[in-house]
């Protein structure tokens, strides 16, 4: 299995330390760009005022809709794998989908197992829905409306079998 | 035998620094108006600190994370903002009963007007925090807090009849004068002071300053597993001192001076000199802890760096941060505000903010990319769970309850 890591879940407002352990900052946004190839990669950490203000509006997710015009969710995290080609880096695989508004999987779509099972239960029975869709099925990303629109080909459920 | 000594010591100071003016004065009250028949609210609210202390000690020492961390981790910067507020209201709040109760105990000891007190107790309180080593401050204050052993030696002097006790403790039984509703109440109460969030904020970062590893979990969860028991034995203790002294006469503890009254009764000027300094211990460490526990959390959601383990003037935001909770503190009592009301909604305000604090800790616990093999057991997260929806109850219940009792006032004509 590829070592994959989403970048809600493990970088968003992870702690920032300095060479000699010293604390920082924390990671208050992650900026993606697009390469060449068309695939969006992790270009920098963001940190500050200006950084983690948006977010604590608790703005939704972008939209993700199929091409047949169905509403599959909102966008609630991006699955990265490391680069490939030699490059450093993170580049995103697959995006999380959620119907619900807010609220994540807590890392629970990771493990099947993983307790105590009271919180695991109601977590995944209320994101038994997400689901999981692969960069290669993003037909486009409308970065003005903030739509993105997807292929339903690949789609597959998050949560691990 | 360093070792034993150092397990000792531990054990020690947990014992000495497990009861802090809400402990303290909850109890007391609720001996007073309710006898024993409370005591099993004190049972189950130092179990439920034991599981989310060692929950929380042991993720701080397998991966170095004290709490606040994991509760931006994973509940965002939006919901952990509003726990960050929540529990720095209550836990500032706590602080400010703290000093006032250090300030109590001084004027009662010296008769110099409590308000004289005050700027003194919050200029010490900030000098320690600045000056003092971490591991010295928490010895030198845990240890005189063992003070307080005065009421359990104070009921065995006064002679109980241990039958009754028992049977007020085993039997729930409700004096027949007080309400249902109050005494829910004073039950939310006692659960709110002894799992007040404030004591895993400064449990787990403690363990970050001392730098815990894993060779540690054994020292720390002796600490949990015998000390704070034993310091759940100290407030029962209070209460059940405050239980054969008030509740015959029908008194109400309203002030420090009637909590320290029974040891008086039993032992005499001596005790009175005893009980004096367990009052000061317990509440300046409380202080020191509370005022320590607010930095702490305001530098983890925002990921400054904090800690007495690097100099001040590496962790000038931190120092920054003491600083202004000891300006407002001190501005607070001198509005002439009473300590003991302070006291009587910080425990309370504090169930409200129990959920947000003890979910993370618990998911976290079970995740083995943090924990490793040391992720939860069965055991650990069966009373994990059970805990989560006590203190969702025990959160839902506390603002209607308050409203319903004024705040757990008499009923009127008694």
């Amino acid at each position: 299995m590829t070592r994959h890591h989403d970048a809600v879940l493990h970088l968003l407002d992870r702690q920032l330390a300095d060479c000699e352990g010293r604390l920082v900052a924390k990671v208050d946004d992650v900026e993606l760009a697009e390469g060449d190839d068309g695939r969006l990669r992790v270009v920098a950490l963001l940190t500050g005022p200006g950084a983690l203000g948006p977010h604590l509006g608790g703005r939704p997710g972008r939209p993700v809709v199929t091409t047949g015009g169905q509403v599959l969710g909102r966008l609630n995290d991006v699955r990265l794998v490391p680069s490939v080609s030699g490059q450093p880096g993170y580049t995103v695989d697959a995006l999380v989908v959620s119907r619900r508004p807010v609220g994540s999987t807590l890392g629970y779509d990771r493990r099947a197992e993983q307790g105590p099972w009271l919180v695991g239960a109601l977590v995944r029975a209320l994101h038994r829905h997400d689901t999981l869709v692969p960069w290669t099925s993003v037909t486009d990303v409308d970065w003005k409306s903030g739509r993105i629109v997807v292929t339903s080909d690949d789609v597959r459920p998050l949560a691990q079998p | 035998m360093k070792k034993v000594f150092a397990l000792a010591l531990g054990i020690l100071t947990a014992i000495g620094g497990f009861v802090d003016i809400g402990d303290l004065f909850t109890n007391a009250l609720v001996g007073s108006r309710f006898g024993m028949s409370l005591a099993w609210v004190v049972v189950v609210g130092v179990l439920g600190i034991c599981v989310f202390a060692e929950m929380s000690g042991r993720v701080a020492a397998v991966s170095g994370r004290p709490t606040f961390d994991l509760v931006r981790e994973r509940l965002g910067p939006r919901v952990g903002l509003l726990n960050l507020l929540a529990s720095m209201a209550v836990t500032l709040l706590t602080f400010v009963a703290e000093i006032g109760g250090v300030s109590l105990a001084l004027e009662l000891a010296t008769s110099v007007n409590v308000f004289l007190w005050i700027p003194v107790v919050g200029f010490a309180v900030w000098l320690v925090l600045w000056r003092v080593r971490f591991s010295v401050l928490e010895d030198v204050l845990g240890l005189t807090g063992l003070a307080l052993v005065v009421f359990a030696v104070a009921v065995w002097q006064l002679g109980p009849d241990w039958g009754g006790l028992w049977q007020q403790a085993s039997h729930l039984a409700k004096p027949p004068q007080e309400g249902t509703a109050v005494y829910l109440y004073y039950a939310v109460a006692l659960f709110g002071a002894a799992m007040t969030p404030y004591k895993v904020f400064f449990f787990s970062s403690g363990g970050v300053e001392e730098h815990w590893s894993v060779r540690d979990l054994t020292t720390m969860r002796a600490n949990v597993f015998v000390g704070f028991p034993l310091g759940g034995l100290l407030s029962l203790a209070i209460a059940a001192a405050t239980t054969l002294v008030f509740l015959p006469e029908g008194v109400q503890v309203d002030t420090l001076a009637q909590v320290g009254l029974p040891v008086a009764v039993a032992l005499g000027k001596l005790g009175l000199v005893v009980v004096l300094v367990g009052f000061f211990a317990a509440t300046f460490g409380a202080a020191c802890e509370t005022g320590l526990s607010v930095g702490y959390s305001i530098a983890q959601y925002f990921g400054w760096q904090w800690g007495k383990y690097v100099r001040p003037r590496e962790a000038a935001r931190f120092h920054v941060v003491l600083l202004l909770c000891v300006v407002v503190g001190v501005g607070t009592l001198l509005t002439t505000v009473d300590p003991i009301k302070v006291t009587e909604y910080s425990v309370v305000f504090s169930a409200v903010a129990l959920p947000l604090t003890y979910l993370p800790i618990l998911v976290v616990a079970n995740d083995p990319d943090y924990m490793g093999e040391h992720v939860n057991g069965r055991v650990a997260n069966t009373l994990g769970s059970a805990y989560l929806v006590l203190v969702l109850v025990a959160a839902t219940a506390a603002i209607p309850l308050m409203l319903m009792t004024k705040a757990g006032q008499r009923r009127a004509g008694q």
